[in-house]
């Protein structure tokens, strides 16, 4: 702790060898945070270094010996979220995927959920519409209420339920189908 | 079916991805356009740099306090004791040392001697403070005791050269009723004693002389004594000029008193200066309460609710001393920190030192210092982060106030920040044990 905290007053030097172990440190412990948010792992490193120039530049007001890890991937969600809003004003081609009713069982889907990894979780989950994405992971990982992601994201609170509801269904739909791969084909 | 989405939590919470340096150049490129960093002193350091100072003063004023309370008890000291005085006198031929307490008119009569009448009385304040004490000997051994001293110390080196001398007139006095032997006699015991401290040496110089004086028993045996005196001049004779021996003698004892005060050191000294029904009270208040606080506490920027509990012990007008346990938990409401870091939680184990500002039978200001152990966690609310950063040693600086209601109990007010940016402003309670 005491080490990350001298690397911190570097980097506030603007030191390039001590914010490149920053850098390396909250990339290894929290780019999962950003990979969620984006659509594949170009996107992830985009957004993940406008996050860290955020992180930069706001590490006077960081606490000594609070929680380094929680404040960076503050800084970096809503790096993504505001990626999301700046790419919004260009685009907004929101494509839901057509739900279907599997009827697989719950035990299938657990089985399933069980036998993923991470990474596997982070593909599909780059597989979801940005906005889908975007709710679920705001909501479902990162804890934020429909209010808040109407705040944050610009989106309107039914809309983000629905678009959350969407997006469960979608993911059930995505990792079931991972056990009859010659339906859909994720090849994961 | 229902998906849980805490599958994916649990997933993605301990997943690192591996570094990429690719990811780094982008990065360098992007840093290198940020702007020359500006050279300024933190709004922290600032902070720290005003509260030391105010700590600094806070505490100098409360040093200075102490000390003017230590002066006015002193000064409180001196009034009683300059209501006391002592007189030496010679009435009816008989040495009287008197001390009197102006205020309840009360004389007591420590020595008296048999004397011939002699006009001769010296007042003196022997209770005086230290300093008057030593300049008042000063003056008393310049003006008359320096003669008498060096004649002591005259007696002592040419006491071995008169020692055979001696013996043999106290062999002759022994089988004598003549006043002149006795005299004699006495001073022979006198010599006998010169092995002894200073302070009893010098006491029994007085007894010792007072007994000569009482078998001399007046006017009478005045040239006798003049005579016997010649044998050792160099004890006291040569040393006094005054012609009458009465005068000589009563100088001497005199002297001799006040070489004795002097001589006495310590505890003695201190009886011989303070009578025996002279006391100085000092306000003592020794009072522990139970304690109990609540409040609002911040936590790194951070509200939330503040408990505490504790023992205070009142020990004096000046300081307390309080340990606390006290519990903090806050949650995000401010600017940048957000849902994951839902919650900050902070339990302390402090020892308050209380330095009164002001204290009065019911209100107390107090500034207090507590060096603590503190634990510090962060919960993240959606279970991705929970962060435990171990047990620190913490300092904390408050400012209280407390109102001592009649039955004893009080209630007060605390404000207080820590080295690691908590703080807390509680409402406290003081229950008396």
């Amino acid at each position: 702790m005491k080490e990350l905290q001298d690397i911190i007053q570097k980097c506030i030097r603007r030191e390039r060898q001590a914010q490149q172990q920053l850098y390396s440190y909250t990339y290894q412990k929290v780019s999962t945070a950003v990979a969620v948010y984006a659509k594949d792992n170009s996107e992830r490193d985009w957004i993940f270094n406008l996050g860290m120039m955020r992180v930069f530049t706001s590490l006077e007001s960081y606490k000594p010996l609070t929680n380094y890890l929680g404040w960076a991937r503050t800084l970096l969600v809503r790096a993504a979220i505001d990626h999301y809003r700046s790419q919004k004003k260009h685009k907004d081609n929101l494509t839901a995927i057509e739900v279907q009713d599997y009827n697989v069982s719950s035990k299938d889907f657990e089985e399933m959920m069980s036998a993923l990894e991470a990474e596997d979780i982070i593909k599909i989950l780059q597989q979801l519409p940005e906005k889908e994405r975007l709710v679920f992971s705001m909501n479902e990982l990162d804890g934020y209420t429909h209010k808040e992601i109407q705040e944050l994201a610009g989106i309107n609170s039914n809309t983000s339920k629905w678009l959350l509801s969407k997006a469960k269904k979608s993911l059930k739909s995505m990792i079931e189908n991972l056990k009859t791969p010659q339906r859909n084909g994720y090849g994961l | 079916m229902v998906m849980d989405s805490k599958d994916f939590r649990s997933k993605l919470k301990n997943h690192e991805t591996p570094y990429n340096p690719e990811a780094w150049s982008q990065m360098e490129e992007l840093l290198s356009t940020l702007p020359a960093q500006a050279d300024s002193t933190s709004d922290k350091k600032r902070w720290m740099r005003l509260l030391l100072a105010f700590l600094a003063l806070s505490i100098a004023a409360v040093l200075f306090w102490h000390r003017s309370e230590l002066v006015y008890s002193s000064s409180e000291l001196e009034v009683n004791e300059k209501g006391i005085t002592e007189k030496v006198s010679i009435e009816d031929g008989t040495f009287k040392r008197t001390m009197t307490q102006a205020d309840d008119q009360t004389n007591a009569e420590i020595n008296q001697l048999p004397l011939n009448k002699s006009s001769l009385t010296v007042s003196a304040d022997p209770v005086q403070d230290k300093n008057s004490t030593e300049r008042n000997s000063i003056t008393q051994k310049s003006s008359r005791g320096e003669k008498f001293v060096s004649s002591v110390e005259r007696t002592n080196g040419k006491r071995k050269d008169a020692a055979k001398q001696e013996k043999t007139k106290r062999l002759a006095a022994s089988n004598s009723n003549n006043p002149q032997d006795a005299v004699i006699k006495n001073k022979v015991e006198l010599s006998k004693r010169s092995d002894r401290n200073n302070s009893s040496k010098v006491s029994s110089q007085v007894e010792s002389t007072s007994e000569v004086i009482r078998r001399e028993g007046g006017d009478s045996t005045a040239q006798q004594d003049k005579r016997s005196s010649s044998s050792d001049a160099e004890n006291q004779g040569s040393a006094l000029d005054q012609p009458s021996t009465n005068q000589l003698l009563l100088t001497e004892v005199i002297m001799l008193d006040v070489l004795r005060r002097e001589a006495l050191a310590g505890p003695e000294r201190e009886e011989a200066r303070l009578p025996d029904n002279f006391k100085v009270e000092l306000p003592k208040q020794r009072r522990l309460f139970y304690t109990g606080s609540l409040g609002i506490s911040d936590i790194n920027s951070n509200r939330g609710y503040y408990l505490g509990a504790g023992v205070f012990w009142d020990i004096d007008k000046i300081l307390g001393l309080e340990p606390q346990l006290s519990f903090a938990s806050a949650w995000d409401i401010n600017g940048t920190s957000t849902s994951f870091l839902s919650s900050e939680q902070e339990l302390e184990l402090a020892t308050w030192v209380h330095l009164n500002l002001w204290r009065v039978e019911k209100h107390k200001v107090s500034l207090e210092l507590a060096p603590s152990l503190v634990a510090n966690w962060s919960i993240a609310k959606g279970e991705t982060l929970r962060e435990y950063r171990g047990i620190k040693a913490n300092y904390k600086a408050a400012l209280s106030y407390t109102f001592f209601m009649p039955n004893g109990n009080g209630v007060g007010l605390r404000g207080a920040v820590s080295r690691f940016d908590s703080g807390f402003v509680a409402v406290r309670y003081f229950k008396k044990f």
